[in-house]
This record gives structure tokens, C-alpha cells and sequence, in this order.
């Protein structure tokens, strides 16, 4: 028969009745609280027992207070006289129990108690809540400034995407809780002045444990869109591993010598610091140094070299070709690229001369999108009519734009080609149906050419 | 806290001050209220705890002795001043009550 038993358990430092129901539930089949971790509870083997159970907050308790003050010993020997024993302490939370039925309860004035709440509250929650809300309102506004800058980058990457539903998650999450820790405490507060009685906090335990998981599974799957996701998501979790492994270690290990709550607080917290940054700095240069891309990157099948700088040479094979357009003869590099998400697909393929040849101009590069519904569509051809503007100055105005055009010889629903300066350029968006489809020519092609690119192209 | 803490002493606080114009520990204090309230008026330890620090923080009570953890406490001039006061504002409340309703059962 085991005689401990550990469970997972999401309930805050806050959610006080949720608690109490809960040890008490526990009792009565027949386990005692025996400590409160973050995440796991450990219970003993006891003889199954109606027993009730009290939270209480202690707010100048400090994590890092190398043990138990005066003030809590005195206030925990004036329960146990009282009938109430501690069952155990979390934070600035106070577990006691008693087998008395007739047991006064530990808090008679709910203007106190919320008090309490509150003075704990703002000490121990408020300051991390609010930095986490600000943090990841942060990172919100940039993902969103990355999808306004270039919708159809953003949305072929899952990086980006999953990034933005893990950090609007966490912001919410944050937002949300901040603000209904805020109104119940209000709440309280005027039902102990009015009332005279304390209003428990209801526990929103199920949902924060959910949408945390949610959280956490997003951010994985956008380091999963990264090139070598696998590495990152590895590094990413050894580091959050390791940092709390070592902050929390350093803690406790300071507090078992004694040190003042005041020095433990400071070398943890410069550790932590000192640490962070060693080690985000690690997985950064790892990936500058790699080079970190969302791109499935092709690999070349040689190089050449001009005045001191080496080019790759791809052979992909790509769906339009010079060659199929124009009857010459050449050496070129064919790339191809691919970037993909659960809402659009980019194709980037180029075709570039090798130098040397007898033959100029005749290259290409086009790149593909395929939205995987209307709302996508409209999105990326926005933003790709979007991404020339004409720049306006003090008494001037510098052309570039993408100017509607006839879309019969391209087959297409819409066609614009590209103004820039006083010229027009052989660069061509076009809409067909269920793709969008940007392609520059190095040469100006002729109608039959583009006949040809259309209706290659249309069916790639 | 918006209530202003002390200006009007609740039960538990008027019984606190009450028993302390004696020294007193603190699990002495639970004991003696519900003796002399006869159990109507309990006392949480939590909230005597509190009670009492908030007490000494406004000078309302002091510490006179510490053995181990158990600490005697004794109501200040400033602590009698404000008990006997909340008295004079109970024994007018009593008086308003007792003219009140003298004045309804006159027909």
C-alpha cells in the first residue's frame, strides 16, 4: 500500500475555497496534504476523515526569507492553541486543519481577510502579472507591425502565426486574470464593508491550466517552422529548464545557509539576470550563426566567383522556364524555394545566368502564392499591390506603384504591372482564381511569351 | 482600506480592547471572550493576530512580555480613550433605541 501519493495540480495561491474543497475532498478518502508544490501536491496515507482545512495569507512572507518569521510562528502557535494545526506553507499562504467540528474559524473579520488577500496579492502577484501582460502585449504589437509590414511573408510563415496566437493567448490569459483578480478584491472589499462577509475568489484553475498548455504548444509548434526547429525547441526548453533548475536551486540553498531574504533576493536575481542572457544570447548567436530561416531552402550544385564574392548554382527544377519561352541556349542557375503554412504556401523560383555566357538578359524570378481560402487571398494581393508606393517629396513625387492592366494575354481576373520612376518595368502580379502569381522579367517579353508563361504557370 | 480602520471599533475589536485593560496573552484573550460573551461573540486566531498587531502599530495596545512565542499584551491611555468612547456611542445608541420605542409603545 503506498503511503505517499503525488498529484498535478493547477489551483493558484489565490483560489482559497478551491483549496479547501480540495484537501478536504482529499481527506476524506484518505490523504493529507503533505506539500504544495508549484505543480505537484504530495499527500500521505491517513485514516479517511471529515477534517476542514483553512487558507490563510501571511503578505510580508517573502520567498526568500531563509525561514519562517517571528510574526508567522507567533500567528501559527495562536492557531494551533486555538485547535487549527498547519498543515503546510506555500509562498505567503497558510495551510491549517482541524478534527474539531466546533472549531472557530481562523478569520472572523472579512475586512481583514481581504486585506490580507490584497496586501499579498500586489506583493507577490500583481508585479509579475503585470510585467507578463506588458510583455506579451509587446510582442502582440510587434507580430501584428510584421503582418501590416508584409502580410504575405506573415502568412507563409507558421512560425510567425503560431507565435501570434501563443503571444495574443498569453496576453489575454494575463490581461483577463489581472483584471478579474482586480474586480474580485473590489468586490470583496465592499461585501466585507457592507456585508460583513468575504466573498471567495471563484477558481478559474480548468481554463488557465488549458489555455497555458495552449500557449506553451503553440510556441513549440513555431519554433517546429523554424530551419532546424528541432534544435531550437530543445535549446529552448533546456534553457527554461535549466534557469529554473538554477534560480530555484541558488534560492533554497541560500535560504538552508541563512542568508537575509534581502542578499538572497539580490544574488538571485542577478544570477537569473546574468543568465538569461548567457543563455538567450547562446541560442541567438546559434541561430545567426546558422542562419535561422522559416525557408525550405534548396541545395546548390556549385558555385562560381566574381570580383571576391562566391555565388551558389542551383539546379531545381522549376515549372517555367527560359527555355520555354525563348529558344536560346545557356548555362543558368535554377533556384527554388518553398515556405509554407496552414493558411498559404510561397513558391520563390529563380532563374539567373551563369556569367560568361554569350547571352544577357534573358532571366527570370517568380514566386507563386497559393492561399488556402478568400480571406488569405485578398489579404496577400493587398499587400503585394501595397508593397510599391510612391514616394512623395517636397514638390516631387518618385513613381512606383503596381498599375492595373489588361488581363487577357495573362488568362487572369486582374493583372497589374510595375511603374518605377518614369519607366515601365516587365514586372507582372497576377490574379488568377486560386493563385497569385509575381513575376519579374529580365527582358521585355512579348504577348505570345507571356501567352505561354500563362497558361504554364496557371496550371502549376 | 476604505473603511477607516478604529473610528467605530467592531465587536471584536470593542471585546479585545475590553479584556485587555488586564495583561493578557493572546490564547488568553480568545478564552476570556467567549467566557464572558457566553460564546456569542468568537474571535478567529487569525484575525486576534492581526488584530492585535494593528493594535500595537497605532499604540492602541502594547507588548509587555515574550516567553517563546507567546507574547502578553496590555490596552494603552490612548486604547482606553477610544474603548471608552465606543461605550459612549453604544450607550447612546441604547438611549436612542430605549426613546424610540418608549415613544411607539405610547399610544
Amino acid at each position: 500500500m503506498k503511503e505517499t501519493r503525488m498529484q498535478l495540480n493547477f489551483l493558484g495561491l489565490w483560489d482559497q475555497q478551491a483549496i479547501v474543497d480540495k484537501l478536504e475532498a482529499m481527506a476524506a478518502q484518505g490523504w493529507m496534504i503533505q506539500k504544495m508544490g508549484n505543480f505537484f501536491w504530495t499527500y500521505t496515507k491517513i485514516e479517511p476523515r471529515n477534517r476542514r482545512f483553512w487558507v490563510t495569507y501571511f503578505p510580508t512572507v517573502s520567498p526568500y526569507d531563509p525561514g519562517p518569521s517571528q510574526g508567522q510562528l507567533t500567528r501559527e502557535e495562536l492557531c494551533a492553541r486555538d485547535g487549527w494545526q498547519l498543515a503546510v506553507r506555500r509562498d505567503v499562504a497558510q495551510v491549517f486543519y482541524t478534527d474539531r467540528e466546533d472549531a472557530v474559524p481562523i478569520d472572523t473579520d472579512p475586512v481583514l481577510q481581504v486585506e490580507a488577500v490584497r496586501q499579498a496579492y500586489n506583493r507577490r502577484e500583481l508585479p509579475s502579472r503585470l510585467a507578463t501582460t506588458f510583455l506579451s502585449g509587446f510582442y502582440v504589437f510587434i507580430q501584428f507591425r510584421e503582418f501590416f509590414r508584409d502580410p504575405a511573408e506573415f502568412l507563409c510563415s507558421n512560425y510567425h502565426l503560431f507565435a501570434l496566437l501563443a503571444w495574443a493567448i498569453l496576453f489575454v490569459f494575463y490581461l483577463w486574470g489581472t483584471v478579474r483578480d482586480l474586480l474580485w478584491l473590489n468586490r470583496a472589499t465592499r461585501d466585507a464593508l457592507e456585508k460583513g462577509t468575504f466573498l471567495p475568489p471563484r477558481s478559474y484553475a480548468w481554463a488557465e491550466m488549458v489555455l497555458t498548455v495552449l500557449a506553451i504548444l503553440l510556441v513549440v509548434f513555431s519554433l517546429a517552422g523554424l530551419d532546424g526547429g528541432n534544435v531550437y525547441i530543445l535549446l529552448w526548453m533546456g534553457c527554461m529548464g535549466l534557469m529554473f533548475w538554477v534560480t530555484a536551486s541558488l534560492r533554497n540553498f541560500l535560504k538552508k545557509q541563512g542568508f537575509s531574504a534581502a542578499f538572497n533576493r539580490t544574488v538571485t536575481t542577478v544570477t537569473s539576470v546574468v543568465l538569461t542572457m548567457a543563455l538567450l544570447g547562446g541560442v541567438i548567436w546559434l541561430g545567426v550563426s546558422r542562419g535561422i530561416s522559416t525557408r525550405e531552402e534548396s541545395q546548390p550544385v556549385g558555385s562560381y566567383t566574381i570580383e571576391g564574392y562566391t555565388f551558389d548554382i542551383y539546379d531545381d527544377p522549376l515549372p517555367l522556364t527560359v527555355e520555354d519561352l525563348v529558344p536560346v541556349s545557356a548555362q543558368w542557375s535554377r533556384e527554388a524555394n518553398f515556405r509554407s503554412s496552414f493558411l498559404l504556401t510561397q513558391e520563390q523560383y529563380r532563374q539567373d545566368l551563369i556569367p560568361g555566357q554569350e547571352i544577357t538578359n534573358y532571366e527570370m524570378a517568380y514566386t507563386i502564392y497559393r492561399p488556402a481560402n478568400s480571406w488569405v487571398y485578398d489579404t496577400v494581393r493587398r499587400g503585394l499591390i501595397n508593397s510599391r508606393q510612391d514616394e512623395v517629396g517636397d514638390g516631387y513625387v518618385f513613381t512606383d506603384h503596381y498599375q492595373w492592366v489588361d488581363p487577357t494575354p495573362w488568362n487572369a481576373r486582374e493583372v497589374y504591372q510595375a511603374y518605377w520612376s518614369d519607366s515601365i518595368l516587365d514586372t507582372y502580379l497576377v490574379c488568377w482564381e486560386d493563385k497569385i502569381l509575381e513575376i519579374k522579367f529580365y527582358w521585355q517579353p512579348t504577348r505570345e511569351q507571356i501567352a505561354i508563361a500563362a497558361e504554364i504557370l496557371k496550371e502549376a | 482600506m476604505p473603511r477607516q480602520r478604529f473610528k467605530t471599533l467592531t465587536q471584536q475589536m470593542f471585546y479585545i480592547l475590553l479584556t485587555l485593560r488586564q495583561e493578557r496573552r493572546g490564547v488568553d484573550i480568545l478564552e476570556e471572550i467567549r467566557s464572558l460573551t457566553q460564546g456569542r461573540v468568537t474571535i478567529g486566531s487569525g484575525t486576534l493576530y492581526d488584530l492585535l498587531e494593528q493594535f500595537q502599530d497605532q499604540e492602541i495596545i502594547r507588548q509587555t512580555r515574550v516567553e517563546g512565542r507567546s507574547r502578553s499584551y496590555i490596552i494603552t491611555p490612548k486604547g482606553e480613550e477610544m474603548l471608552e468612547e465606543e461605550y459612549r456611542r453604544i450607550c447612546d445608541q441604547v438611549k436612542d433605541y430605549r426613546r424610540v420605542m418608549g415613544e411607539e409603545e405610547t399610544p
